[in-house]
């Protein structure tokens, strides 16, 4: 009885080995929910493959809250001053939507190409490692044009399309 | 004797051209100059910043930023007729001329110009019947074809958004003003304006059609439009949630329409292949930073939203 008893007492112990083991355990559960659009982040913007303007330029972001009414907003500046790039979004439904916008002087990306810009982004948001929420592939309808740092608008190419596209992503 | 007091009392008035309008303009400021007795120097450069010069001359599109910031006097600007898109100073410039479309020239007296006087005499002969034949030999000037209008304007708002930045810097906030037919007028001076709502940067308004548009022989729906040729954007659905359908992407919103004070833009359907739509959801085009704008009408400046064919 012993032998038997301890047998049973062995084998409810399971075991990688064990054909029969006790089920899965329960997996901790995964937080996929984008927390909010705050803090530093990495903008890039890339044209529609139908411009042939070739590469994309980032900048750094800065983005805070903007407002409740009548949804939810996000203002993003580039971080430091400079030429001014703003970002004004709605925030509705883990998904935002907005302008993109630029002055006459443009925006001095961070390779030392210069960006112009005046287009609508739209984009799911994703949660990002630190849990804030980012844009991982959002959209761009209307215009964008590089330059030389010093250059005139368009100096590397402009182009109106609705295939444009931008990463908004959450940095340190 | 009132023209002479001014040539003498006054240095050259100081005006500065468009490149785009150079051709059809510098001649007639030399012609209007000497009818008004002044001495005019007149130059082709870009307007936009206007520097010492006393009046600018440019597609009202042009001067979008120097009316609406003030920096040129909305009350001194006079209107000298369509310019033809294909008078371009380069083939970048004939570009965006053909991309925004055949726009009224326009001119204006600088704010704090110290030719003030000699400005306005100036602006006063560009509008003599001699000078406007003139220019209108050169633009070749045309009045857009009106399409039959039938009175069907926007009824109800069923969605809107403006960005907090424009809600706290804008003067005209009120998505209703985009219901009914146009009715907004300037109340003299910049940024005066009553019946418009302004739609920030990127903002936008998704407004019920009092009639079905239907897709039919030429443009289906009209935006009108206030202030300069602020681009807009249209989608249109047959639901109030969707999904709207692009229907035009930034298109400069500034014809004319005689006994109208807004301007318009108009829109077919065809173009997304939509057969019929009953909400429009306006968006603006211009998306200049709110932060830099400093005006009180940034974004375009909705005024009413018209079914063309129903």
């Amino acid at each position: 009885v012993l032998i038997l008893a301890a047998a049973a007492a062995f084998a409810g112990c399971g075991g990688a080995d064990a054909p029969h083991g006790p089920g899965p355990s329960p997996s901790p559960s995964v937080n996929t929910t984008p927390g909010a659009v705050v803090g530093r982040f990495l903008l890039r913007v890339t044209p529609a493959p139908s411009c042939n303007m070739g590469g994309s330029v980032a900048l750094p972001m800065l983005a805070a809250a903007a407002g409740a009414s009548p949804y939810p907003g996000v203002q993003a500046l580039v971080a430091g001053g400079g030429d001014p790039l703003e970002v004004e979004l709605m925030s509705v439904a883990q998904a935002v939507r907005g302008g993109f916008g630029t002055t006459e002087r443009g925006a001095l990306g961070d390779d030392g190409t210069r960006l112009w810009i005046r287009a609508i982004g739209s984009g799911p948001l994703v949660r990002s490692a630190d849990g804030r929420g980012e844009v991982a592939a959002g959209r761009l309808a209307g215009y964008v044009a590089f330059g030389f740092a010093a250059g005139p608008e368009g100096s590397l190419g402009e182009c109106d399309s609705v295939d444009h596209t931008f990463t908004l992503r959450a940095t340190p | 004797l009132s023209a002479l007091l001014l040539a003498v009392l006054a240095s050259a008035l100081q005006v500065r051209v468009a490149p785009a309008l150079a051709p059809c303009v510098l001649p007639l400021t030399e012609t209007v100059g000497r009818d008004a007795g002044l001495r005019v120097t007149a130059a082709a450069a870009a307007p936009d910043p206007p520097g010492e010069v006393d009046v600018v001359i440019a597609d009202e599109g042009e001067l979008t930023r120097l009316l609406e910031g003030g920096r040129a006097v909305l009350a001194t600007a006079v209107d000298l007729g369509v310019a033809r898109a294909g008078i371009a100073a380069s083939a970048d410039d004939e570009r965006r001329r053909a991309r925004r479309g055949p726009q009224m020239a326009v001119a204006a007296q600088i704010a704090g110009s110290r030719n003030a006087v000699a400005a306005r005499a100036f602006l006063a002969h560009l509008q003599t019947a001699r000078a406007r034949a003139r220019l209108e030999r050169c633009f070749a000037a045309a009045t857009p074809a009106v399409p039959a209008a039938m009175d069907a304007y926007g009824r109800a708002i069923v969605d809107w958004w403006i960005p907090q930045c424009s809600l706290e810097r804008n003067g005209y906030n009120d998505p209703e003003q985009a219901v009914g037919p146009p009715d907004a007028v300037n109340l003299g001076g910049p940024d005066r304006y009553r019946g418009l709502v302004s739609l920030g940067q990127g903002g936008y308004v998704t407004v019920e059609l009092g009639e079905a548009a239907i897709d039919r022989n030429g443009p289906d729906i009209r935006v009108f439009q206030t202030t300069t040729a602020e681009p807009v954007t249209l989608y249109a659905s047959a639901a109030a949630d969707g999904p709207f359908v692009l229907i035009g992407l930034r298109v400069p919103c500034g014809q004319r329409l005689q006994g109208v004070f807004s301007r318009y833009c108009d829109f077919d359907l065809r173009e997304a292949g939509l057969g019929l739509a009953r909400y429009v959801k306006i968006e603006d085009g211009e998306i200049y930073p709110c932060l830099e704008g400093g005006t009180l009408t940034e974004g375009a400046d909705i005024d009413a939203v018209q079914t063309l064919n129903r």
